[in-house]
């Protein structure tokens, strides 16, 4: 081995100097890798100096001198770090021996330099923005993947000869040479809405950045861009912009059907012009709501193909629709219900659940009103009617007393005679009004209906003026029914003098009677909604004036009256109304001005064999009914009791004339004072239902536990149903009833019976 | 100088003598496991099967876990593989890729 000692002799100061100067690090090795001299760059990347180099064993290289530093050779420091350094060799000879110069090229930095360009641009090509770069007159000289991508390139390779103009639709390109550019120049960046032009030709909304790279001349070098596809998002907004408006609509609509100081119409009608501005394309929708027989549209509104329809309910029952139409077809619309938003449909079918909800409200509100003021008004009736009642009875029974005592053609007589027809006529009106207060007791039965009307007619044909023709149309399969037949008679009657009295000239009138079997709860009845079922249905039909819905609404109401004063008390329809609830019927009129009116009647079918009804001949043939022959009720004891002193008087006066032995009680308890003995004397209790202290019931209670064979008569101008279902439910009351004013002879029949 | 070459094979020993089967010994240097390791060890062990008629002993030796011994053993760059023995002790600085450099700067060229 040789040694090469470092000095100026004998070395050329011209090789020197290109050594020391040189950047890169050079150690001269011999043939056995030993060191033979190196430069003081090859000394700073060693951490050695060259004395301690000289004659150290270096090595040789081994890698071929064109791979650069894909090898990975790295030099030592002696401190422990290490530099990435690109390996040459020359092989040459020094002073005749064959010597290898190695040439050390720090590459470090380049390397970083390299791998961080590379990181960013892994970055650039994985964003899904386009990011693009031109020259300073718009040639693209860049485009990453995702940029390719939305322009419909293909995603790698040499790009074509583009202008960047060519990337946007022309309004796009315009606003970016005339705004992005300049601003871009000026400030440095430019920011806004633009768009691509994709594949197609399709518009791509973006959010685009233009960038301008200043070159060394100060002129603009470069162009750069970044785009980011706000499809999804535009979309996005849309379809928010549009769940707002939807819900905008309906909040709207609630508050119309909310505005109780407005009539249900009249918020219809306002409703129906909120709606169009919800769906999605507005100045071409129309809306209408049909409910019962109105109907509110929007101006345009017209049927087409294109439409919406959903239901308004009462219960099950449609009485009524919402329509949305679609003036013409619209093709942007997503798949679903065809022209129509999915939304669309949920916020239509919303909106008829509240017109359904409000309609509901107000109809049972308007009954409810109804109901009220009509129990109002029954309690007041029914409350005078009571009173008057009793003044009636004593006036009938001491004239009744009075015309017997006299002589029957004395002029007295006929004076007596008149006050007490008076009478009669008293009751008969205040029968109507507790009739209408559903106070009356009613005697009912099964009775064929057909036959009922049959025994009518005569009757019928005597009100009727030759004027007015009248068709009966009874259908004799129609259901057996229970009521009281002599009240529905009068209840006929009523219905046709009223027909009558509509019918102003020539006229029609039918009375029809037929089964109608119920299967959905109706609506629209005066009186609650029937329940499903079989009925008998009769109804009077008039060709007459008709009423309008003011006075239809009021009908029924007592002392309400279209008629003139004097000529009618208003109390004909009230009764009618009555009658048909205490049996359990419904009343359902139908009318409208100039189109006649129809009142139906609808009973329940009495469930069973119709064979069971009794034949008319069997049942009372008329409303007056002469009593059964007398029997003799001389020497019977009753017992009077009623708390108004003038009624135990007339009672009295009116019994005994008969033979009756009468004691009187002004209370349940002075009853009860009396002996024991006279108590067990008594035949038949005679006692008022409602009295201050004990009741009549109570009182029949507690004497019949005295006196088990004592008959019971009950007696109230004021009988409750109620009180006569509790007087005679699992106690051996048995008793019978009389309703005040009653004659002697009704006072006879109802001691006759209760002795039966 | 010309270097002096030594002729070799298993059976023959050092200075005379009975007959010991020579053992070679090789390490590898280099910082960490890198690509150029891995080139460099495949390298070697072709090298050694065309040239050896023995099976090698190549040892590894990763500077970054214990540094000192690249200032201890000599070692300037890396990847290095050293001929420890037989004698002489030769470096080679690379990966090895150049066979014909390789091979003349372990001194197993063919003679």
């Amino acid at each position: 081995m040789f040694r090469y000692a470092l000095g100026t002799h004998g070395s050329s100061d011209f090789a020197e100097a290109i050594l020391d100067a040189s950047a890169d690090g050079i150690v001269v090795v011999d043939a056995q890798g030993i060191v033979v001299r190196c430069n003081p760059r090859a000394e700073e990347l060693l951490g050695r100096s060259a004395e301690e180099l000289l004659g150290e064993n270096f090595g040789t290289v081994s890698n071929p001198d064109a791979s650069g530093g894909a090898a990975d050779i790295r030099v030592l420091h002696r401190d422990g770090s290490s530099r990435v350094v690109e390996v040459r060799t020359a092989e040459t000879s020094w002073k005749g021996s064959p010597v290898l110069v190695v040439t050390l090229r720090d590459i470090t930095e380049r390397l970083e330099a390299q791998e961080q360009r590379e990181r960013l641009l892994s970055i650039i090509d994985a964003t899904p923005s386009l990011v693009g770069i031109s020259d300073r007159n718009g040639r693209v000289l860049y485009l990453n993947r995702a940029g390719r991508a939305l322009v419909g390139l293909e995603p790698a390779g040499k790009l074509p000869d583009l202008h960047a103009e060519d990337l946007h639709p022309a309004w796009a390109a315009q606003r970016i040479q005339q705004e992005g550019i300049p601003r871009a120049l000026q400030e440095g960046s430019w920011q806004g809405e633009s768009a691509l032009r994709g594949p197609e030709g399709r518009e791509i909304p973006v959010w685009q950045i233009v960038l301008a790279h200043p070159g060394s001349d100060g002129r603009v070098a470069y162009l750069s861009t970044v785009a980011q596809d706000l499809s999804r998002w535009k979309a996005a907004e849309a379809a928010l912009a549009e769940r707002v408006k939807e819900l905008r609509t309906l909040y709207g609509a609630s508050r119309e059907l909310a505005r109780s100081d407005l009539r249900l119409e009249e918020r219809l009608s306002r409703l129906v012009g909120i709606l169009p501005p919800g769906w999605l394309h507005p100045s071409l929708t129309e809306a209408r709501i049909q409910w019962r027989d109105r109907s509110f549209a929007t101006h345009g509104f017209q049927e087409t193909p294109w439409m919406l329809t959903s239901p308004i309910l009462a219960g099950d029952r449609e009485v009524g629709r919402i329509q949305v139409a679609l003036t013409r077809e619209c093709e942007d619309q997503e798949e679903g219900e065809g022209p129509f938003l999915a939304e669309e449909r949920e916020l239509l079918d919303a909106v008829s659940a509240a017109i359904s909800e409000a309609v509901e409200r107000e109809r049972l509100q308007q009954e409810f009103v109804q109901a009220q003021k009509m129990e109002t008004i029954g309690r007041l009736a029914g409350g005078t009617a009571h009173d008057f009642n009793n003044l009636l009875s004593v006036i009938q029974a001491h004239a009744d007393a009075a015309l017997a005592s006299l002589p029957p053609d004395s002029p007295e007589s006929d004076d007596i005679s008149r006050i007490l027809a008076a009478t009669f006529q008293g009751t008969s009106l205040t029968n109507q009004l507790l009739t209408f207060s559903r106070k009356q007791v009613l005697e009912e039965e099964l009775v064929r209906l057909p036959d009922r009307l049959e025994g009518l007619q005569p009757t019928l044909r005597r009100l009727i003026p030759a004027r007015i023709h009248l068709e009966v149309e009874a259908d004799p399969d129609a259901p057996t029914v229970r009521l009281d037949a002599s009240k529905l008679d009068q209840v006929v009657l009523n219905l046709v003098i009223n027909a009558v009295d509509a019918i102003q000239n020539e006229g029609v009138m039918t009375l029809s009677l037929e089964e109608r079997v119920l299967t959905d709860v109706e609506v629209g009845s005066r009186s609650g909604d029937p329940s499903p079922g079989r009925y008998a249905q009769l109804t009077v039909r008039d060709s007459g004036a008709g009423m309008p819905p003011e006075v239809t609404e009021r009908i029924f109401e007592p002392f309400f009256t279209t008629k003139a004063e004097g000529h009618g008390t208003g109390l004909g329809l009230s009764m009618v109304f009555g009658f048909v609830r205490q049996s359990r019927g419904y009343i359902q009129v139908d009318s409208a001005p100039g189109e006649g009116s129809s009142v139906r009647l609808l009973f329940p079918a009495v469930a069973g064999s119709d064979a069971d009804a009794p034949h008319p001949s069997e049942a009372e043939a008329a409303p007056d009914a002469v009593p059964a022959p007398e029997a003799s009720l001389a020497g019977l004891r009753v017992l009077v009791v009623d708390d108004n002193d003038g009624m135990r008087t007339a009672l009295r006066r009116m019994l005994s004339r008969s033979g009756i032995q009468v004691q009187e009680a002004a209370s349940g308890r002075e009853a009860l004072e009396m002996e024991r003995e006279a108590l067990e004397a008594i035949d038949v209790l005679l006692t008022d239902l409602v009295m201050p202290s004990m009741s009549g019931v109570q009182l029949a209670r507690e004497l019949k536990a005295l006196h088990p064979g004592l008959r019971i008569i009950l007696m109230s101008g004021y009988a409750l149903r109620e009180l006569h279902a509790a007087a005679t439910e699992g106690e051996a009351l048995n008793p019978e009833f009389l309703s005040k004013p009653f004659t002697l002879d009704e006072a006879r029949e109802a001691l006759r019976r209760a002795l039966a | 100088m010309r270097p002096v070459r030594r002729p070799y094979d298993d059976r023959t020993s050092a200075g005379g003598g009975p007959s010991l089967p020579e053992r070679w010994v090789f390490r590898l240097y280099t910082v960490g496991i890198t690509p150029a390791t891995e080139t460099a060890l495949k390298n070697l062990r072709e090298i050694c099967s065309e040239r050896l008629a023995v099976e090698p002993e190549i040892q590894v030796v990763d500077l970054a876990r214990e540094p000192e011994l690249a200032v201890t053993h000599g070692i300037f760059a890396v990847p290095m593989v050293v001929r420890q023995a037989p004698p002489p002790v030769r470096k080679v600085i690379g990966d090895l890729s150049d066979r014909d450099r390789a091979m003349a700067g372990l001194e197993m060229g063919s003679l």
